[in-house]
Parts: C-alpha cells; structure tokens; sequence
C-alpha cells in the first residue's frame, strides 16, 4: 500500500508547514547601533520588531522606503497602501488602532484627524528646518512631499492656441467630452475640487462656483476611478484634458512615453503637502517614531525626488534633487487650507450625489 | 470518548459558527437608543438602502433565470445529444467552479471592458467612436455570473437527464405526442427537483455575490457592497442588519422553492432503460452541434487564457496600444524576487492550508457524528454544520468582526480562520460522502478480530476515508487560495492575501503583475482539481 505512505507523508509535511505558518516572531529586535562610550547619559530606545504603515503612495515607493529603512534599523516594515479609505481607516481603528504610521495623503486630511484626536505628537530632528507651512504648529503632523496638482493634455490632439487660459475656459463648449478627470475617491481630485469652489467662495461666490462646477462636469466625459486607466485613456486619445499629481504626469511622460505637457492657468493650482504621522496609542511607538524620522529626513527626501520626482519640503533635500524641480512653473493657488479641511467633506459629498453625472462614472 | 469527541466538536461548532452570527444578530438589533429596530427601519426607509435591496433582489433573480437557461441547455446539450467532443466539454463546463470569481471579473474587463481588447477590436472594426457596449451596472455584473453560476444548474440537470426514462419517452411518442409535449409533460417533470435545487444555490449565491459588484458594479449597489460601504464608515449595527437582511432573503427564497419542490415532487417507477445520447445523423446537425461545443470551449478558455498571456506582458509597456506588444518573464521575477511581491502569495499559500487543515479536522470527527451515530443532538450537529453554506462570504466575514474583534483584530489568525468557517460545510460532505460508502462491517471485523479502536480507525477506516478527506482538503484550500470578499473586509498589513495584492496591482496599473498573481493561483488551483480527478479515480 504505497498510497497510504505517500498520503501520510503528505500529512505530516503539510501540517508542518502549516504550523511553522503560523508561527510569528514576536521578539523585540535592538537597534543595531553601536553606542559611543561618551553618550552614556541616553539610554539607547529598544524598537519594536515590526511597524505597521498605512499609506497613499505607490507600492514602489513605500517599498523603497520600507527596505531601506529595514536595512537600516533591522525593523520590519508591513504596509497597506489604502489610496482615497485611508483616513477613514485609520479613524475606524481609533480605539483600537492597527497601524502606527500614516504615511501619505493630502494635509487637510491630517488636521482632519488630528481634530479628531487620533495622531500622537512627535517632533522629528528634521522638523526645525521645515517651513511652518509644511507642518503642525503642535508637531502632530509634517509635510514631507509637495504635490502640485496640474492641469495636463495630449501634445497630439490640442494645439497650443487651443489651450484654456483659465479653469473657466473649460466650460466653454469646445471642450465638449474632452475632459476626463478623477471621481471624488481620488484625494486630488478632491483637493482639487474644493479648492475651486473655495476659490469662487474668496472671490465671488460659492453659488456661483456650483454653477462653475456643474458647466465643467457638462463637459467631462468620463470620471475615473483610477489614475491609471485615465492616464491610459489620455494616451489612447480618448480625451485630451485631465488633471493629475505632478509628479503622475511626469511618470507617464517619461517612464511611458505619453505625449503630455502640462498647461499654466491663470488662477493656479493647489499644491498638496503629503504628510506622515505618528498615530496615538499605536501598537509599535518607538518603531513608528524612527519610521517618522527616517521617512521625513532630507535623504530620503531626496531619494523620492530623484526616484520618483516627489518635491521635498526640506531645503536640504532640494538641493539634492531634480533640476526641472526647481525650473519647473506653474501658477500657485492661494489655498486656505484649514478652511478647505472644514469643508471639503461636505462640499465632496454635494458634488457626488447633486452635481455629477453618475451616469459618466467608469468603474 | 466518543462523547469526549462530540463535546469538543459542539465546544468548537459553538464558538466560531453560533456564536458568532448570534452576536451579529444581537448587534444589529443595537442601536443609540439600546435595542430597537431602527436599522432595521433606516434599511427599509431610506432610499439608497431600499435602491441596493431591489438591486440585489434583480440580480438574485436574473442571474437564477440566465444561470438557468444556460445550465439547462448546456446539460441537455451535453447528454442528450452524442456528438464530438462532447466528453471533454462536459469535464470543461465544470472549470468554472474552481476559478476564483476575481479573477475571472478582471479577465473580463481586460477583454470586454471599457478599454478592453475586445471591446477595442470591435470599435476598430466598424469604425465606432463609442464603445459597443459598457461592461459595468446590471449586465456586467449579469455577464460575469452566466459564465461563473451557470455551474449548478448545469450539474444537477445533467444528473437528472441521464436518469430520464427511455420507455416513458418512448410510450408517449408512440402514443401521438409532440416532441413539444414530450418536452413539457414527459421531460420537464424530472427536471423539476434538479431545477429546484439548483435555482437555490444560483440564488443564495447570485445575492451574496461580491466580487462583480464590487469591481465592475459601478453605480449599481447591492447589499453586500452596502456592507462594505456600512463596515468601513463604521456602522457595524448597520452592517450587521444588512447581513440579516441578506441571509433572510436566502431563507425565504428557499422556503418558498422547497415548498413548491415538495408539491411537484414526484416518485417514478423503476428505471431501467436509462436513456441513451441520442445519435445525431444528419451532417449539417452535426456540424452545428460542433460549432457550439467550440464555441463554448473558446468562451470559456478565453478569459484563463487572457490571465496567462497577460501574466508575461512587460511593465510599463502597455499604455497606448490596444493589444500588448511586448513580453517578458518580468513579472514573475518580480514575484519570485522581491520578498515584498512573494509574501502575499505566500501568506495565501499559508492561510489556505491553516483553513483546509483546519476544516478537515473538524469534519472527519462530523461527519462521523452525522452518518455512523445515533444522538439526540445529530439535528444540532447538521445545522450547525450547514449554517455557514447559507452565509454569503460577506456575513462570514461581519459574523468574525462581532464575534472575535475584541481579541483577534489585526491579528494573522483571523482571516484563515473566515476561511475555515466559511468553507466548513463543503470539507463536510466530502468527508460524509467517503463515511456513507463506509460498510460498519469492516469496522466490527477489525475489531472482533482483535484490533483495538484505534488501530481500527488507523488500519481500515482511515485509509477507506482517505480520498474524501484528501478531497476536503483541497477543496478548501483551492477556494480559499484566491478568496477575495472575506479578505476585502478583514485583510491587515499583517496578512494580506494575493486577491488583494491583485486588486493593489490593477489600481496601479500593474496589469501584468495582478495577472502574473491571477496566473499563479490558476495554476495552483488547476493542479489541485487535477489531484482531485485523480483522487475520484481512486475512489471508483
């Protein structure tokens, strides 16, 4: 009766496996530092084996991240990239948070949550060189990445002379299903939207900013649910005007030969400051500390930068880095962004269910 | 030790199936002002809410009409007609059943999509500026379901059509019939328990489908996308109540089809001429038949075929061209490289083996309770056996937040755990099909002769159970390899599972990636369907 032999082999082997599956090492890993004899005074800080990071940014990016930031301290980095739930997450987690670190996600989002109690204040080395701009006035959060959102077209279906000078141009009926842009799961998109209602409600009138936004949602064609299908669909010329991250524009110029450029307007575009945080009571805090100060630090700055066009925040980390970064020009929108915070949900939510047309949704 | 057995069984059938859904139960009734029915009242008053139940309850019902029409005609196809091919296509139609429902759901907007590669082809060929037709809403979802659920409907009738009587049909030609008649009053009756039957699987499963709505259902809500939707703004009274509203719809359907299948219900009298395929004589029939069974063959192998193709496209190569130009080993160096893109498929390959493992250790002694013993708690035992095959994935995954989240939140153990549950039941009755083959005989024999219980059980019962357990095992462990609405809801950074890797992939336009993934879980779960024909052969 080979069979049986062969069956019970199996079992045992496969249970095995299951079982060491099961396993998880749970011991804390010590810095591998090696202390100087004169800093006696500063007891060296025992990381936690693991930290958990929730992010927005791309799986290569966090990835790099991560590895270089377990190469240096031997903590394993574990990552969910979340995109548009990730505030939701981690404010459904409050009281019993999952993750240590949010990495990622537009600033409004951050004062978002640090209202609602669920960041813990840390202030990283880095942190005094950081224009106030780009961070918590209480150290509960830090802008480590700039990202302009700018308008873009097809080099290939739009002449220059055909251009929009402002956003106001884009009612205009000769942009008729040329326009595709983010549904409001994106955090650009609805950074983007808000800030040009905030702009009509600063200078004229929120009215008459609806009205703007229900003339350009005429034109639009499409609203994706992903950036990449609407990069692909510029490409494939199905459209040709559509908004994206700076940096996402330039991925596609370069890494997939798109024939896109991006196109100044009048009133400008927001520029997002991605933040990180500590989250409070997080299950690993050392760990999520030395995560924060080593994601934010002007080296990986600039290894963004260099890596995947990301704009730092640190002086330091822009002198390292791209040189269209600092040629790079495009008008900048006043944003008040802790108005934008206060509001944005509410006015995201009207444009979903009253102004767009579902009907244009891609899925 | 037997009753040892049984308590331990009922200890552990308690914790992770009653108790569970009791507390989803118990939560759906929470609310602000203690218990009271207002979710119940928000889910039945609130327009979007009452939008996603029609919703569900069209889709439940649509995909029982089209499942129907197509598994019906495919069984009769098959096995009434003799013709070429027909042998392969059977074991082919039953492909479906195994491949994870994502996975077909992106093989699909990859070819029929709104930039899919058929749906571009067409829009070349005839010159169109819009495409042909849109893969989202109702039909997507619809599309999706005739080629996956088809299955039940497809299987039971086929039974069904082999027992037909020859003499009756016979009898009733001879007698003046029209085939018409024949077809309504001979065939049709014997069809009738088959249909039934199969109409409530199609059912239960056509509501509680999640994946479809979820990727390509776009503004086309049901219920089990509102759970998702309730969970992750955390209104877990909501969702509970959603559930319950959910598995309600699954027990009315039944009841209702179970009480029309008891008056229609019928007793035929010994059937000894089985029929036989008919013979098909004229060649233009002939060349017709043909041309179906091939085409149906294509249909099916496409979307697998698409995955594997796709799996080899470069990255970063394919972002004007309709069809993909060039292609490489890249992806899967990527995987079998990076330990970053293998964990998901590891942790897959880890917590469908801790699921199969698991289930299997519970339906050996189950199954044994349920056939070879007589208790006064056997009833209990079945429904609580029984019970997680009338959960849609969704409800299990709810069902683990309220029972478990306080101690097992974030924690590895929790979705392999879902899996388990979730897949308890099918483990179940392969190990009871291998028990009712099992003559006590051979047991007394053994030990009459001298051998002890468990020498018995290790001697001669086990290695006469074997096939069903092997079967159990990967059963569970094919379905949970590529099991995506139970990890939607419970995934941590901790444990995500290859489904979501996928789902991460497509989102940043790593098509080749999700496909290579898909790839992988197919050829895994092909191997295992392959070892489970074997294992039916050494049964027979």
């Amino acid at each position: 009766m080979n069979n049986k032999k062969i069956i019970s082999f199996l079992l045992i082997t496969v249970m095995m496996f299951g079982i060491v599956g099961c396993t998880q090492q749970e011991e804390p890993v010590q810095e591998p530092t090696e202390m100087p004899e004169e800093v006696v005074e500063e007891v060296p800080v025992i990381l936690e084996d693991k930290v958990v990071v929730y992010s927005t940014h791309g799986e290569d990016m966090i990835a790099m991240v991560a590895d270089e930031f377990e190469k240096e301290t031997g903590v394993t980095v574990e990552f969910i990239n979340l995109k548009g739930e990730l505030s939701e997450r981690v404010e459904a987690e409050k009281d019993n948070p999952q993750a240590d670190v949010m990495f990622g996600g537009a600033s409004n989002l951050f004062m978002d949550l640090k209202a609602k109690d669920v960041f813990e204040p840390f202030e990283p080395e880095w942190a005094g060189s950081l224009d106030p701009m780009f961070k918590d006035s209480e150290n509960y959060w830090f802008g480590t990445i700039k990202t302009p959102v700018v308008l873009f077209y097809n080099t290939e279906m739009v002449d220059a002379e055909d251009l929009p000078d402002d956003w106001i141009d884009l009612t205009n009926e000769k942009y008729e299903g040329q326009l595709i842009f983010r549904n409001a799961l994106s955090s650009s998109a609805r950074v983007m939207y808000s800030a040009l209602l905030q702009q009509y409600e600063k200078n004229s009138s929120l009215e008459e900013g609806w009205e703007f936004m229900k003339a350009m949602d005429k034109n639009t064609k499409q609203y994706f649910d992903s950036g990449s299908l609407m990069m692909q669909s510029i490409g494939r010329k199905e459209a040709s005007i559509s908004f994206s991250t700076l940096n996402d524009i330039l991925d596609n110029k370069i890494n997939n030969n798109l024939p896109i450029e991006i196109v100044d307007l009048e009133s400008g575009f927001p520029v997002i400051t991605d933040g990180i945080a500590v989250i409070k009571n997080a299950p690993h805090p050392e760990a999520a500390k030395a995560f924060v100060e080593f994601a934010g630090s002007a080296k990986i700055q600039s290894m963004l930068a260099n890596e995947f066009n990301r704009m730092p925040t640190l002086p330091d980390a822009y002198a390292q880095s791209p040189e269209w970064m600092n040629e790079v020009e495009f008008t900048v929108m006043d944003v008040d962004w802790v108005d934008l915070s206060a509001k944005q949900s509410e006015w995201m939510q009207k444009w979903d269910t009253e102004i767009k047309d579902t009907g244009k949704d891609v899925k | 030790m037997k009753n040892l057995i049984k308590l331990v069984l009922l200890a552990v059938l308690v914790v992770f199936v009653l108790f569970p859904s009791l507390r989803t139960l118990l939560v759906s009734f929470q609310t602000d002002q203690g218990l009271s029915l207002l979710n119940y009242e928000y889910i039945f008053k609130t327009e979007g809410s009452l939008i996603a139940i029609k919703n569900t309850l069209v889709m439940g019902i649509l995909t029982v009409f089209i499942c129907g029409f197509i598994g019906t005609f495919l069984a009769f196809f098959v096995h009434y007609f003799d013709f070429p091919f027909r042998k392969i296509l059977d074991r082919i139609l039953l492909l479906p059943l195994v491949v994870p429902g994502l996975i077909i759901v992106f093989a699909f907007v990859q070819l029929y999509g709104e930039n899919g590669m058929v749906t571009k082809t067409l829009e070349t060929i005839f010159g169109l500026r819009e495409p042909l037709y849109h893969l989202s809403g109702l039909p997507g979802i619809l599309l999706v379901h005739a080629y996956t659920q088809y299955i039940y409907f497809y299987m039971n009738v086929s039974m069904a059509v082999k027992e037909l009587d020859k003499s009756v049909i016979e009898a009733s030609v001879n007698l003046g019939a029209s085939p018409f008649m024949v077809f309504k009053s001979v065939v049709i009756p014997y069809l009738k328990p088959a249909l039934i039957s199969s109409s409530i699987l199609t059912f239960m499963t056509g509501i509680g489908s999640f994946s479809a709505p979820n990727i390509i259902g776009g503004g086309y809500k049901v219920l089990t996308t509102q759970i998702l939707l309730a969970k992750a703004n955390l209104y877990m009274n909501l969702a509970a109540s959603q559930v319950v509203v959910l598995f309600l719809f699954a027990m009315i359907y039944m009841g209702i089809a179970r009480h029309y299948e008891r008056k229609v219900s019928f007793t035929s009298g010994v059937r000894e001429h089985l029929i036989e395929p008919v013979k098909i004589k004229s060649k233009l029939a002939k060349t017709v038949m043909v041309m179906i069974a091939l085409s149906v063959i294509v249909m099916i192998f496409l979307p697998i075929i698409t995955i594997v193709v796709l799996s080899f496209v470069k990255p970063g190569t394919w972002m004007i061209e309709i069809y993909p130009k060039e292609f490489g080993l890249d992806n899967y160096i990527r995987i079998f490289t990076r330990s970053r893109s293998l964990a998901p498929f590891m942790n897959s390959l880890k917590m469908a083996l801790l699921a199969a493992l698991l289930a299997v250790s519970v339906a050996v002694p189950a199954a044994y309770i349920t056939t070879k013993t007589e208790t006064r708690l056997k009833p209990v035992f079945e429904f609580l056996l029984m019970l997680p095959f009338a959960l849609p994935a969704s409800a299990i995954a709810i069902n683990m937040i309220n029972g478990f989240s306080s101690v097992l939140l974030g924690k590895w153990v929790m979705l392999p755990l879902a899996y388990f549950i979730s897949m308890l039941p099918m483990a179940v009755r392969s190990v009871t099909i291998s028990y009712e083959r099992l003559k006590d005989e051979y047991g007394e024999a053994s030990i009459n002769l001298g051998a002890g219980r468990v020498r018995t059980f290790m001697r001669i019962v086990f290695p006469l159970i074997a096939p069903g357990i092997w079967s159990g095992l990967l059963l569970v462990f094919i379905r949970s390899l590529g099991e995506y609405t139970i990890s939607t809801f419970l995934y941590t950074a901790g444990n995500r599972p290859i489904s979501i890797a996928m789902v991460n992939s497509i989102f940043e336009f790593e098509i080749g990636l999700a496909m290579a993934y898909g790839a992988l879980v197919l050829l895994l779960t092909f191997v295992g369907s392959g070892l489970l024909k074997k294992l039916q052969v050494y049964v027979e």
